[in-house]
């Protein structure tokens, strides 16, 4: 694409009119002005197709395999470890990182940091398709999709957090998919769609607000339906809540450094100067953000240790495993952020991001899967349930990168907007 | 003496204070480390048990007078320590001037 886009005067598309003045059609749009051997020739030059391809071609006879006959023909689960990868990795280790959305939808709307506003779209989007494949992993696990709509409808239970994390990711999921409608309608030339959407632009945000934040932490409530069985290091039954609400707050900040750095790199010719320009700047605004939450939640962390004064565990073996996971993955980018934002240095930032999200990601795995039954046998996750989730991540990434493509999410459209 | 001199002379003495409080830092470690046949889990724990983080306790009144006199210690020193840090990340280099 970029040798492509080198040598093309009329892609990247960012305007509904040609250069000659006449009008791009849809299908235009969706072939990115290319035709379609030049398509077809893209797609194959690119190495990250190839290695899709394979991921894939394994991938989805794996999938459909996990369908018929049933979770145990892919995955270790059992009664001891309902929760495996697809839990475990999709659901709670990709919400959090989907934070981004409101995060910087209450920035740019609510607080008024119009300086944040190049990289707002790319946040909503991270946030809704985070949010989306977390459900389909969801999916995955469930295997009966038309029993979805169950915990919401049919079997009612208002006090179950269950009730609540269902009702909130579903409501949230509608409010991030308006939010990001405006790029849509932009592309498509539809005003009068975007114009209705940016006049409830508030109501959506505070709606986020108010989802996002909820079902973060009840996402970490959910785990006091058994806090017996996981390491009492990793649940606080009072903390727990604001533990998971406290990290996401870093990680969709994170996951933002991270998916910019990529796009600036690897996507630069989709990106406006306005998104170029402003990018390091935007970074070390979204680290110092990410060093504020981790600083109080590494304090929230040791206060649930002294709340529930475990601190004898701090010895054992889980102890030591406990403290390499908040030094790794929580102090070292603290002082990376710290390091990075005092000094202008946006390397260090996206640096410290990785490690973040990689840190996040680690604590998820460690409450769902490592840590839970640590008195029993130890579950160690199936080749096929690990290549199922590489599957579902590199549709995630193939949609991500559809949609970036062509959408005005890194650049300004430049006709009727 | 000049200002200059004087300052030199201020870290000098800071300098040689922080040098013989760690080397009796370090003594200390390497003594009671020595001591536990260099276990850092069980000085840990004779640590804690020192200074009262792990001790005995009897009735839910002993726990959460325990628990919340950690806890409490914990934020008031977040509160100290938030304002500073803040401070810290957003203190501004300044240029070193070149001294001819």
């Amino acid at each position: 694409m970029k040798s492509i886009a080198t040598t093309s005067q009329e892609i990247p598309i960012d305007d509904h009119a040609r250069v000659d003045g006449s009008s791009w059609a849809l299908k235009d749009k969706l072939w990115l002005g290319l035709s379609r051997e030049e398509y077809k020739a893209m797609i194959v030059r690119n190495p990250v197709n190839w290695a899709l391809f394979i991921i894939l071609a394994i991938g989805i006879p794996l999938t459909i395999m996990r369908y018929f006959g049933g979770l145990d023909t892919v995955t270790n689960a059992s009664n001891e470890y309902p929760w495996g990868l697809f839990l475990g990795f999709g659901l709670f280790g990709m919400v959090p990182l989907s934070a981004s959305g409101f995060l910087l939808g209450t920035t740019v709307e609510i607080f008024g940091r119009k300086d944040f506003v190049p990289i707002e779209r790319l946040a909503l989007l991270n946030g809704l398709l985070g949010y989306f494949f977390a459900v389909i992993y969801l999916e995955v696990d469930l295997g009966m999709p038309w029993r979805l709509p169950y915990p919401m409808f049919v079997s009612l239970g208002p006090a179950a957090v269950l009730f609540l994390v269902a009702w909130h990711v579903a409501t949230y999921l509608s409010v991030q998919v308006a939010e990001i409608l405006p790029a849509l309608f932009e592309w498509i030339g539809w005003l009068k769609g975007k114009r209705w959407i940016k006049s409830i632009t508030i109501g959506l945000t505070i709606a986020g607000i108010i989802l996002s934040t909820l079902h973060q932490g009840a996402l970490g409530a959910l785990f006091t339906y058994a806090p017996t069985k996981i390491h009492p290091l990793w649940i606080s039954t009072n903390f727990i809540w604001i533990h998971f609400f406290c990290s996401a707050i870093f990680a969709g900040l994170s996951m933002v450094i991270i998916v910019s750095t990529m796009c600036k790199n690897f996507m630069t010719w989709r990106c406006d100067d306005r998104f170029l320009s402003n990018l390091d700047r935007i970074t070390i605004g979204l680290g110092k953000g990410c060093a504020y939450a981790m600083i109080t939640y590494l304090v929230i962390k040791v206060v649930a240790i002294a709340h529930d004064n475990e601190w004898i565990y701090l010895l054992t073996g889980w102890g030591q495993y406990y403290l390499a996971e908040l030094g790794l993955g929580v102090v070292l980018p603290l002082l990376l952020f710290s390091f990075g934002v005092k000094n202008q240095k946006a390397g260090i930032i996206r640096l410290a991001a990785f490690i973040a999200v990689a840190g996040i990601v680690w604590n998820r795995l460690n409450t769902a899967l490592i840590c839970f039954n640590w008195k029993l046998y130890q579950e160690i996750p199936r080749w096929q349930e690990v290549w199922i989730t590489l599957t579902v991540f590199a549709i995630y990434f193939m949609v991500y990168r559809f949609i970036l493509y062509r959408l005005p999410i890194l650049y300004e459209w430049k006709g009727d907007k | 003496m000049n200002a200059q001199a004087n300052k030199k002379v201020t870290t000098g003495i800071i300098l040689t204070l922080s040098a013989m409080v760690l080397i009796w830092v370090t003594a200390a470690f390497i003594g009671a480390l020595n001591q536990v046949d260099w276990q850092v889990g069980e000085l840990m724990r004779q640590y804690m048990v020192a200074t009262g983080m792990m001790n005995p306790i009897h009735t839910l009144v002993d726990y959460y007078s325990h628990i919340k006199g950690i806890e409490y210690l914990i934020c008031v020193a977040f509160f100290v320590a938030f304002p500073v840090f803040v401070k810290y990340i957003n203190h501004e280099k300044k240029p070193v001037p070149v001294q001819r």
